[in-house]
């Protein structure tokens, strides 16, 4: 007899209807399966074996053909372990295939019958959702990232045999009860506040233009002098995630399996610091699977990369796409996906190999072609795309630090928050929300300068030896140092605070 | 239009192991070298006798080859000229030192070859304080009326060149290499800018790369076509010492700036300083002192300060000081006090450390 069952599945972060038909016929006794299905997917069949007879159910013994419809879309995962034992027991009409139908079924089967959580499940039911299905099956273990999903009827099992007894009328499963997002709840999941940071002044006042006008940043400063602190801080000053944002991250983190199964939802800005020694994949994403990486996992969140010399130069270069474009394709062979990826970019780096240059209590040992070289591990290109420059204070310097106390980092972001208002309203109907985003055209429009400032910034190029590439940053900054003044045009104290942060281009450096 | 005893002169220049001992032999040999260079293939018993038969075979293979026209040619493309003793501009400083070259070649300004050059030498690993007093000394030496000489080498030699520069100056760079080589690399932009304000100068013909002889070779030239020789910062082993060498035997004077003696970098200047204690020099001033010309300290600072600008001035000039500093001593946020530095920056009254120290 034939039987079918809904399921769904992911390609990158959008998903698609699976039909699971099965086929039982006399014969030798045999499971077959058809439609491209991967290892993960054949083992089913011993899983599901293993659930049914385990679950008091019985298992036929007989020919047994699956296919999984589309045909040529190539098949991964366990979450068709569920859909899979559905329909062998409903073709051995142990289960009626009416109510069956109605139903998206998704979940990973142990031997025991228990049903285990699986990945990706919010961007499964969103596109489950946004393809007219409503009702659903899915693993317990998955019922609080669901709640988050609207309009819909999901039902959370236990177990494979739970799901038989709701289906066969001789039981019920618990409704998953929609949850509202609320923001707040991520207030004090940061752990790091400005208000303990001591000192390091110049730093703070970068980072805040930096994030309110979406700027990636460059710290420079020896080692120790507390670069990652200030990073980490930079997550408390970002304004709180609106619901659309968090379910996209969320999506993303659902699919890398990175999801906090108790909290279901995303609710904090993503922190990522990926090691040095990273690959391309593993920071663009891909392998096998095309999984998403670490620029991705960053998605509206911040990408720290401690050191960024010591990155794999291909590494530091396969960065530019993504920075640009705020998305990343990554190409497999069965597979071409695309990931968003609009991050916040937050590098660190010592002013030389040794970490002494321009110290003035540590001599520096380092030659200056070795300094040369060292900067230049960063290209131009990638340079490009970072417009604050700042130096971190040695820790030496603590002396003059924590004068005054330290404003926090809630009062930053309230500043921020209104100035990322300032610039919605500036581009409404343009495709960017951030001064960072702002191109030649752009900056032609909204960054016009008077002619105190012009001879200013002249000035400043032959003066600093200023390479030209730094004009558009430097008017890109001053742009966002208004907006936070509260001035309508740039004027002279805002570009001259802009070129203070464009250390790396002084020629003077080595 | 080269003369052809110009052309011969080049002849011996771009000929390889035509070391300046045997140089010497073959002028002594053939006083009329151009006479000897139409009819080379007539000398051969002589030259062979004197030198060898593979120098006379390569000397012979530069006239079969028409090498010295084709090195006109490419110099005329890369708007350079070659000098020899046949030509009148050549500096009379480089016929007087021992080991002459037999050609300089040329590209810039040529009036700067004699004039009132000062060489600026020092180590290629320059420390802050070397940085500090080359640029002050040399800012004071150009705006009274020195043109600067120096190797182009990195450190002292770079940031000497670069001075001069800023302050819209001349300045000479020698190099140790043919002048379509750049060396080091970085310092592309200062070859090409000294080429077109200034003037680069080499002994080697187009092509010849950097040895270590030619640096040596080198410093002797720097040293020839200036009146005196500042060591700024210079370490146990610097080429430094080399040139300061080269200005007592080629009788002119030295200069040099002592240093921390505790310093590493500083070793060689202070081991100079004493064997000639006379050499010490503390500032720009002393120089001209010794040349007795009349110093400019330049147009007095007519620049009205605020209250703000003048207290961050006052602080700098105790030592540096850190930017919280500044914003303690003058009860400024970092958003007000930052367009305050870059514009006493842009005036050259404070400078910007690394670490978000300001000096003067």
């Amino acid at each position: 007899m034939l039987a079918k069952v809904k399921s769904f599945a992911l390609v990158g972060l959008s998903g698609y209807p699976v039909d699971i038909e099965v086929d039982i016929n006399a014969g030798v006794p045999a499971i077959d399966m058809v439609g491209m299905p991967d290892v993960a997917v054949k083992e089913a069949k011993d899983r599901v074996k293993s659930a049914i007879t385990n679950s008091g159910l019985m298992y036929p013994i007989k020919r047994i053909t699956v296919n999984f419809a589309p045909a040529d879309l190539k098949k991964e995962g366990t979450l068709f372990d569920l859909p899979l034992a559905l329909a062998i027991l409903c073709a051995s009409q142990q289960v009626e295939p009416a109510p069956l139908g109605e139903y998206v079924l998704i979940g990973e089967l142990s031997l025991d019958g228990t049903l285990r959580r699986v990945n990706g499940m919010t961007p499964l039911l969103i596109s489950g959702m946004q393809a007219g299905y409503t009702k659903y099956i899915i693993p317990e273990g998955n019922a609080v990232e669901a709640s988050f999903v609207s309009g819909l009827e999901v039902y959370a099992a236990k177990d494979l045999l739970s799901v038989v007894n709701y289906l066969t009328g001789n039981g019920e499963l618990e409704k998953v009860a929609h949850r509202e997002y609320n923001p707040t709840e991520a207030k004090g999941l940061y752990g790091f506040d400005f208000a303990d940071v001591h000192g390091q002044a110049v730093a703070k006042r970068a980072l805040e233009i930096a994030v309110a006008g979406g700027h990636n940043v460059l710290m420079i400063g020896p080692p120790g002098a507390g670069k990652t602190m200030l990073a980490k801080c930079v997550l408390s000053i970002m304004p709180d995630m609106t619901f659309d944002e968090a379910v996209e991250v969320t999506k993303i983190h659902s699919v890398a399996g990175l999801l906090d199964a108790e909290k279901g939802i995303v609710t904090v800005r993503p922190f990522r610091s990926p090691h040095h020694s990273a690959t391309v994949p593993s920071l663009i994403g891909g392998d096998r699977k095309a999984k998403p990486g670490e620029v991705s996992l960053a998605h509206l969140g911040v990408l720290f990369l401690d050191e960024v010399p010591e990155y794999n130069r291909r590494a530091l270069e396969a960065l530019r796409q993504p920075m640009e474009d705020g998305v990343v394709t990554v190409s497999r062979i069965q597979q071409t996906v695309e990931y968003p990826a609009n991050f916040m970019l937050i590098g660190s780096m010592n002013p030389c190999p040794c970490g002494n240059y321009g110290s003035k209590t540590t001599p520096c040992t380092c030659t200056p072609v070795q300094i040369h070289n060292y900067i230049n591990r960063l290209s131009g290109p990638l340079l490009d795309r970072i417009d604050i420059q700042v130096e971190v204070d040695n820790i030496s310097y603590g002396e003059f630090a924590a004068a005054e106390p330290s404003e926090s980092s809630a009062a930053i972001r309230e500043r921020i928050v209104k100035v990322r208002n300032v610039q919605r309203e500036r581009y409404k109907g343009l495709p960017m929300l951030t001064n960072s985003e702002m191109s030649n055209r752009e900056i032609k429009k909204y960054c016009a300068l008077d002619k105190e400032s012009e001879g200013l910034l002249e000035l400043a190029f032959h003066k600093l030896g200023l390479s030209a590439r730094a004009s558009y940053r430097i008017l890109r900054v001053a742009r966002t140092i208004a907006d936070i003044e509260g001035s309508e045009r740039i004027n002279v104290n805002h570009l001259s605070e802009a070129i203070q942060y464009r250390s790396l281009d002084r020629k003077y450096w080595s | 239009m080269y003369s052809s005893l110009q052309k011969a002169y080049i002849w011996l220049s771009l000929t390889p192991k035509m070391t300046p001992i045997r140089r010497q032999k073959l002028l002594e040999y053939a006083p009329d070298l151009d006479a000897l260079m139409t009819d080379f293939e007539a000398h051969r018993e002589d030259v062979v006798a004197l030198l060898g038969q593979e120098v006379y075979d390569l000397l012979l293979e530069t006239i079969l080859m028409r090498l010295v026209d084709k090195e006109i040619d490419g110099l005329e493309r890369i708007g350079a000229v070659a000098l020899t003793p046949a030509d009148e501009d050549f500096p009379e400083s480089l016929r007087e030192i021992a080991q002459p070259p037999v050609a300089i070649y040329c590209k810039g300004d040529l009036t700067l070859l004699e004039g009132r050059n000062l060489a600026v030498v020092g180590t290629r690993n320059i420390t802050r304080y070397g940085r500090d007093v080359t640029e002050h000394i040399v800012a004071d030496l150009v705006t009274n009326g020195f043109c600067i000489v120096s190797g182009l080498a990195r450190g002292v030699d770079t940031v000497a060149h670069r001075t001069a520069l800023e302050y819209d100056k001349l300045t000479v760079g020698v190099l140790p290499c043919g002048l379509d080589k750049v060396y080091p690399a970085e310092n592309i932009d200062l070859f090409r800018e000294i080429a077109d304000k200034g003037l680069l100068v080499s002994e080697y013909p187009l092509g010849t790369g950097v040895q270590q002889f030619t640096f040596v070779e080198r410093n002797r030239i720097i040293s020839a076509l200036s009146i005196g020789v500042l060591v700024t910062e210079a370490g146990e082993k610097s080429g430094a010492l080399i040139t300061a060498g080269h200005a007592i035997e080629q009788g002119k004077d030295v200069f040099v700036v002592p240093g921390n003696i505790y310093s590493k970098a500083s070793v060689g200047a202070n081991n100079l300083l004493k064997s000639m204690q006379g050499a010490m020099v503390t500032s720009a001033y002393d120089i001209l002192e010794n040349y007795q010309i009349a110093v400019d300290k330049g147009t007095p600072c007519d620049i009205q300060l605020d209250i703000v600008e003048a207290q961050i001035l006052d602080a700098v000039e105790e030592g540096d000081k850190h930017i919280e500093e500044l914003m303690a001593l003058t009860h400024m946020t970092v958003s007000e006090l930052t367009p305050v530095l870059t514009k006493l920056e842009l005036m050259g009254l404070v400078k910007k450390l690394s670490g978000n120290y300001f000096g003067k």
